[in-house]
């Protein structure tokens, strides 16, 4: 792990709506050295792209507004800068690509120019160095023949392939991080994994970071160095993936790995969904927004303030906000569950930093959990 | 990427070219579907028997369909539609020639303002919507599109012609002729009938413009770092134009058959006025070469629209190739 590349501390974004302030982001901090791959995750509408729009600053203004905190990367608060510095950051520094390769990209632009244009953007380049330059970054991200496609319009390229283009981007312009929200989402299996290993070559090859968005454990697992759980426009929990994956500490994020089928699928307990929904966040309450929820509820829960996040282990960097001390309460699912994710995660990391060539073993890696359910879940 | 657009080109001509077909059969047939004998209509009951009957001969009446039609179509393609009964028996052929340029130079002139300014609009309030600017363009569109062409016609007549003086009240005159006269002649006349089309396109482009605005590739082109103005007039314009094309052609239609009301009120001898004369007096032979030229024009603006679709939008002019 290298430098300090991103640190964002207790960002606010609200959305003023007619029905009052909805309060999307919530005092999220988080942190992302040079080199690491982090994942946020959640249940949908917890705040996960909004956080992440609004380091970008592309929140749709109004509704939306950026209501406090700071966003430093390399040291420097990007909430401070004008349109036209914070301009020159996306797409140059920080990159981002999305959920949904197939509308990502403009339909009436071919991908050549769409790309050339975000090169000259950012670089005093000539049309046709920006077009090499186009051509070396459809060739890094594995995209075959890249010089016709380049003259290809997005709706002739398969979903796995735009994709491939939307990260081509974020390589063109040497950007130092990769906020990728569920880049894989929308994929199939096979494509997702090649997505992953993609993003994962960025990060070693050309020493980039990497922020991803994901429903998807297997994922976080596979290839996440530290998880943020986010719940209800806040961090929840946070740590090292293997010590968020073997000794949650907060009920939700305990509630979020039984959720995903267990490796001897016994069908009964298939996939145990957290019941109830998350609270308005127009109307936050005062009390642990979790708590309607909790199987674990306590008195000193019903009786206070909602809790702030707490250091659990300095080693693991574990941090969670629930009053409780949860291995007294702990069942025996998770802890099987966390020791199959430990053996899972982590261990692609080391291989891919180690040895070239390893792409095909680990899609035929997929594919085997594929088949016993493993991979593919989403919350 | 070429080949398959002028693919997409010649299929469309050959497509057009099939529909003035099936027009002109069913225009030819318009003299057939009439109740009665449309000679006798013509020329009035008490007309005698030897001048209905040389009347029709020379219609070529008394021939086998097919050979009408076969007659009627190979002069009609150069040009020749017969006399007219309505106008002492004038060339139908040239009357059009004539007319049709000045109803065109009407149209032409208020579909390009009303599209220049629609666009212009529609964008400016989309981009700063919910903006005074905004409030105020829309009302005004809204207004605009709600007012009876004739109304409108009547009153610019009496405000602008009679009490101000600025701009003749009827007449025409040929830019060829004189063009500063031509421009006075016709700049109330485009005006009024700008009103329709302007507000329809400003409309369309608005809507489009902030649905366009919406879409995630816009997301991505911010999330990019591309400068707004290209994020605004290229990526979103680009696309939000596409729809703008369909309302165009609509309305350039309209304007041909608004021409009835327009070159009435204004007293300009267009095709509008000329149809207006044939089915007042129930000259057939006109009213079939009005109908078939018209026709022909809207098939013409049809392919120009589908050409300017498939330059627009890739996917159709791609996908033709592979078939639909
Ligand atoms: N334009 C908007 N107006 C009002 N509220 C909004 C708007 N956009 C987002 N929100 C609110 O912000 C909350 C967080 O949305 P966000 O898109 O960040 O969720 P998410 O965690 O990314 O969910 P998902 O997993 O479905 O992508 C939503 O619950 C929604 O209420
Ligand atoms: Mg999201």
């Amino acid at each position: 792990m290298g430098e300090r590349l991103l640190e964002v501390k207790d960002l606010c974004t609200s959305f003023f709506t007619y029905t009052g302030e909805v309060k999307a982001v919530d005092h999220v901090s988080y942190y992302l050295d040079e080199q690491e791959i982090i994942a946020v995750v959640g249940e949908s509408g917890c705040g996960k792209s909004v956080t992440q729009m609004s380091v970008m600053q592309i929140i749709q203004s109004p509704p939306g507004k950026i209501v406090g905190g700071e966003v430093l990367y390399q040291g420097k608060d990007l909430l401070k800068l004008s349109p036209a510095e914070m301009r020159k950051i996306r797409g140059a520094e920080i990159a981002m690509i999305f959920q949904e390769p197939m509308t990502a990209l403009n339909p009436v632009i071919t991908v050549g120019k769409q790309l050339t244009e975000v090169i000259r953007s950012h670089s005093g380049l000539s049309k046709k160095e920006a077009w090499k330059k186009g051509v070396e970054s459809l060739e890094a991200v594995g995209i075959p023949d890249p010089e016709a496609r380049m003259k290809n319009y997005p709706f002739e390229m398969s979903g796995g392939m735009r994709q491939r283009v939307c990260i081509a981007i974020a390589v063109a312009c040497n950007s130092k991080m990769i906020i990728a929200d569920e880049p894989t989402t929308a994929l199939d299996v096979t494509t997702q994994a090649q997505v992953m290993e993609l993003l994962q070559e960025l990060v070693v090859k050309y020493k980039k970071s990497v922020l991803m968005v994901t429903h998807n454990l297997g994922l976080v697992t596979r290839y996440a160095d530290r998880i943020y759980v986010m719940y209800a426009g806040q961090v929840i929990e946070s740590g090292t993936t293997e010590c968020l994956m073997t000794a949650p500490k907060h009920p939700y994020t305990v509630g979020l790995l039984e959720s995903v089928p267990s490796l001897d699928d016994d069908k009964e307990k298939a996939l145990v969904p957290i019941e109830g929904t998350p609270p308005n966040l127009a109307n936050m309450p005062e009390t642990c927004p979790f708590l309607p929820r909790c199987r674990y509820a306590a008195d000193k829960c019903r009786n206070s303030v909602k809790p702030s996040l707490r250091l659990v282990d300095e080693k693991t960097n574990h941090y969670t906000a629930c009053y409780l001390d949860l291995d007294e309460h702990f069942g025996s699912d998770p802890e099987t569950l966390g020791q199959e994710a430990e053996e899972a995660g982590g261990q692609a990391r080391k291989s891919a930093a180690g040895e070239a060539g390893t792409p095909a073993k680990k899609s035929a890696d997929v594919k085997a959990d594929e088949q016993t359910g493993k991979e593919g879940v989403t919350l | 990427m070429n080949s398959s657009y002028s693919r997409y080109i010649i299929k469309r001509i050959l497509v057009s070219v099939l529909v003035i077909f099936i027009i002109s059969v069913f225009v030819f047939l318009l003299m057939h579907l009439i109740p009665g004998d449309p000679v006798r209509t013509m020329l009035g009951g008490e007309t005698d028997e030897a001048v209905v009957q040389a009347y029709r001969e020379k219609l070529h009446l008394t021939e086998p369909l097919p050979v009408q039609y076969w007659l009627w179509l190979k002069n009609a393609l150069r040009g020749d539609f017969g006399t007219s009964y309505a106008l002492n028996g004038q060339d139908i052929g040239e009357l059009l020639w004539q007319r049709f340029p000045i109803t065109m130079s009407l149209a032409v002139p208020c579909i390009l303002v009303s599209t220049i300014l629609g666009v212009l609009l529609g964008v400016l309030s989309a981009i700063h919507r919910g903006s005074v600017f905004d409030q105020i363009v829309t009302v005004i569109l809204t207004a605009m599109n709600g007012v009876p062409i004739f109304w409108i016609g009547i009153v610019f007549i009496w405000v602008f012609g009679l009490k101000l003086r600025w701009f003749p009240v009827m007449g025409y005159t040929a830019p060829w002729d004189n063009f500063i006269q031509y421009l006075r002649t016709i700049a109330m006349p485009v005006t009024v009938m700008s009103f329709g089309p302007l507000s329809a396109i400003a409309r369309q482009t608005r809507t489009n413009m902030l649905e366009v605005i919406s879409q995630d590739y816009i997301r991505t082109a911010r999330a990019d770092g591309i400068a707004e103005s290209s994020i605004k007039y290229r990526h979103a314009l680009k696309n939000a134009l596409i729809p703008v094309v369909t309302i165009v052609g609509i309305q350039f239609r309209w304007l041909v058959g608004g021409s009835l009301f327009t070159e009435q009120i204004f007293t300009i001898n267009g095709i509008g006025r000329t149809v207006m004369l044939a089915i007042t007096s129930r000259d057939y032979t006109m009213i079939q070469a009005c109908t078939f030229i018209i026709s022909v024009f809207v098939v013409g603006v049809n392919l120009l629209l589908d050409i300017l679709y498939g330059w627009l939008d890739p996917r159709i002019r791609l996908s033709s190739g592979k078939g639909e």
